[in-house]
């Protein structure tokens, strides 16, 4: 990683953790600012994709299917803005999508680190049954938006200190001949 | 390729090479192992995790592909999986920096990092020279894919078409028909193939190496043409039974210079003349029609040497290892080959990063900077030692 790539994760990661207090802080704005990071976020999908295809994948085979894919996202983006005082099944969506897989992934993986005997397996199962346990609890909770902006906010943290601790990792390799 | 190549066909290119049985075994143990080193298998035995030489699918499931972990997962797979041909490789037309940076990560046998390999095992013990011989028979089943997850590199598409032999001579062609249900095996008689999920992003660890196409560059039966996703419309035909001809022959060429026997190892040199008295065997068993080849490299191996091939055993030298002291750990033969893992693995990732290249992370040359990044590899002084080459 490069020293500005270190810096960029390290801000990122910060204002990440930074948005998740500040949102589980104001749950009623929070609510609609959740939707309105969701709708953001797909609109900037859109024109990553296009910026994709216009440096890479015009040189592949078949690469015109993301340009397609790329217009289409944009324009879903821009008009999921006008949808933005509907925000909870947005933030349902979300948590349950991403909690589950990541619930599933977690636990497979801590299993077979058990049958390899390693100590981590715990941490692994740990982490999937969280992660399961999040999903459920959106569902429980589909109709407190304080709880279900509580829930966001968690990830959004977690993911945030991840990135910080990312910045601050030592990844060179040394070369002796 | 997979164990039977990876394992029996080793052991049988050791032995033709001049490796007496016990060393040809350990040679071919080295080799098989590179494909099951994995993080969770180092946790298992509490060795240094920097010197994983795959990835399980279950790690790879939960793996960041933020900078950091593409790098990682670039250093693994590009190391020893899928070295890189030509790290300077001209592409065809404007492209941008970061499309050049994948394009060159393309894997092909006989480029200048294979003869770096197979001189990098040279008198650091059979360790060393079995994980380089995986490496060298991986450029030659892997070639046209890349070790590091790229969309516009290693993508395929639906015009993939399988060559099957008929009894008369010639082929016939069938389209191969992909599923991506990982607990479906696949079924060679119907053309259906196991690959991984079609995902359009760049970075998706769906797209690392062979995937898309599934296990299809692993048989060595198979032939197919295809267009990859960098050829600009331009048809590939793999003729996998040439291909791993072509790299059992060089792996005895390269292990007889790895045993003394010749004074150079140069690429694209291969020893025919000490596989002709079998190569009708040798090819019948590479057409054959099966996914696992392992009983006839079995017992043509047996054949060769008279001696019972043992089973792959994955945790054969775990104990020895976990019995082992501190300071001895490195004495021992899993210790032996985590130092040749990251002596490649470091080498791998200098050439890469000094051919302006960072997708595999950045490399400190320790004769100009000293010790820094990551800790595991302080090992590696040790190996360069003088008088610790040998063992």
């Amino acid at each position: 990683m490069t020293a500005f790539q270190r810096i960029e994760n390290f801000i990122i990661g910060l204002g990440m953790i930074v948005i998740a207090v500040l949102l589980a802080w104001s749950p009623e704005d929070g609510f609609i600012a959740i939707a309105t990071i969701l709708s953001v976020s797909m609109t900037a999908m859109g024109v990553r994709y296009l910026y994709y295809y216009a440096t890479m994948a015009r040189h592949m085979v078949g690469g015109k299917a993301v340009l397609y894919l790329g217009v289409i996202v944009l324009d879903f983006g821009v008009y999921s803005m006008t949808l933005i005082d509907e925000p909870r099944i947005y933030i349902v969506v979300d948590l349950i999508a991403v909690h589950t897989f990541w619930g599933i992934v977690n636990l497979l993986k801590g299993f077979r680190e058990k049958g390899y005997g390693a100590s981590m397996w715990k941490l692994d199962v740990g982490q999937g049954i969280g992660n399961l346990m999040m999903a459920a609890a959106s569902l429980v909770f589909l109709h407190s938006p304080h709880i279900l902006v509580d829930l966001y906010s968690a990830g959004l943290a977690y993911s945030g200190i991840l990135k910080v601790i990312s910045a601050l990792r030592r990844t060179e390799i040394v070369y002796i001949q | 390729m997979q164990l039977d190549f990876h394992y029996y066909a080793t052991y049988c290119a050791a032995f033709l090479a001049g490796y007496p049985h016990e060393e040809a075994q350990q040679i071919a143990y080295s080799a098989q192992f590179t494909d099951c080193c994995s993080r969770t298998f180092l946790a298992g035995i509490r060795g240094p995790r920097a010197a994983a030489t795959t990835q399980l699918q279950t790690e790879l499931m939960d793996v960041r592909t933020d900078i950091p972990g593409l790098q990682d997962i670039t250093r693994i797979w590009a190391s020893f999986h899928f070295l890189p041909y030509d790290l300077q490789a001209e592409v065809p037309g404007r492209t941008t920096r970061k499309y050049r940076s994948k394009y060159r990560m393309i894997c092909g046998p006989n480029g200048d990092l294979l003869e770096e390999t197979v001189r990098l095992a040279a008198g650091k013990g059979l360790q060393a020279a079995g994980l380089a011989m995986h490496v060298l028979a991986d450029t030659w089943a892997h070639r046209y894919f890349a070790g590091t997850p790229s969309f516009v590199i290693n993508n395929i598409n639906y015009y993939f078409y399988e060559l099957v032999p008929q009894d008369g001579g010639g082929f016939s062609e069938r389209a191969v028909r992909f599923n991506s249900n990982p607990a479906s095996p696949d079924d060679i008689e119907e053309g259906i193939c196991t690959a991984t999920l079609y995902r359009m992003s760049e970075s998706s660890i769906m797209n690392l190496g062979h995937g898309r196409a599934g296990h299809l560059p692993d048989y060595s039966f198979m032939r197919y043409r295809y267009l990859p996703a960098w050829g600009d419309y331009q048809e590939i035909r793999k003729d996998n039974p040439s291909d791993y001809y072509h790299a059992f022959c060089q792996m005895i060429f390269a292990l007889q210079y790895l045993r003394g026997q010749r004074d150079h190892f140069v690429k694209d040199r291969y020893a025919w003349d000490a596989a002709a008295p079998y190569e009708t065997e040798i090819r019948e068993i590479l057409e054959r029609r099966q996914a696992d080849a392992s009983e006839d490299w079995k017992a043509f191996g047996k054949r060769l040497s008279g001696k019972e091939i043992e089973d792959f055993e994955l945790d054969k030298y775990v104990p020895e290892y976990m019995g082992a002291g501190e300071e001895a750990k490195d004495e021992t033969f899993l210790g032996r080959f985590i130092l040749a893992a990251l002596a490649q693995k470091s080498m791998v990732t200098n050439k890469i990063y000094k051919s302006g290249n960072l997708l595999a992370g950045f490399s400190v040359d320790f004769a100009e900077k000293g010790f820094q990044g990551i800790r595991d590899f302080r090992k590696l002084l040790k190996f360069a030692e003088p008088g610790t080459k040998e063992k």
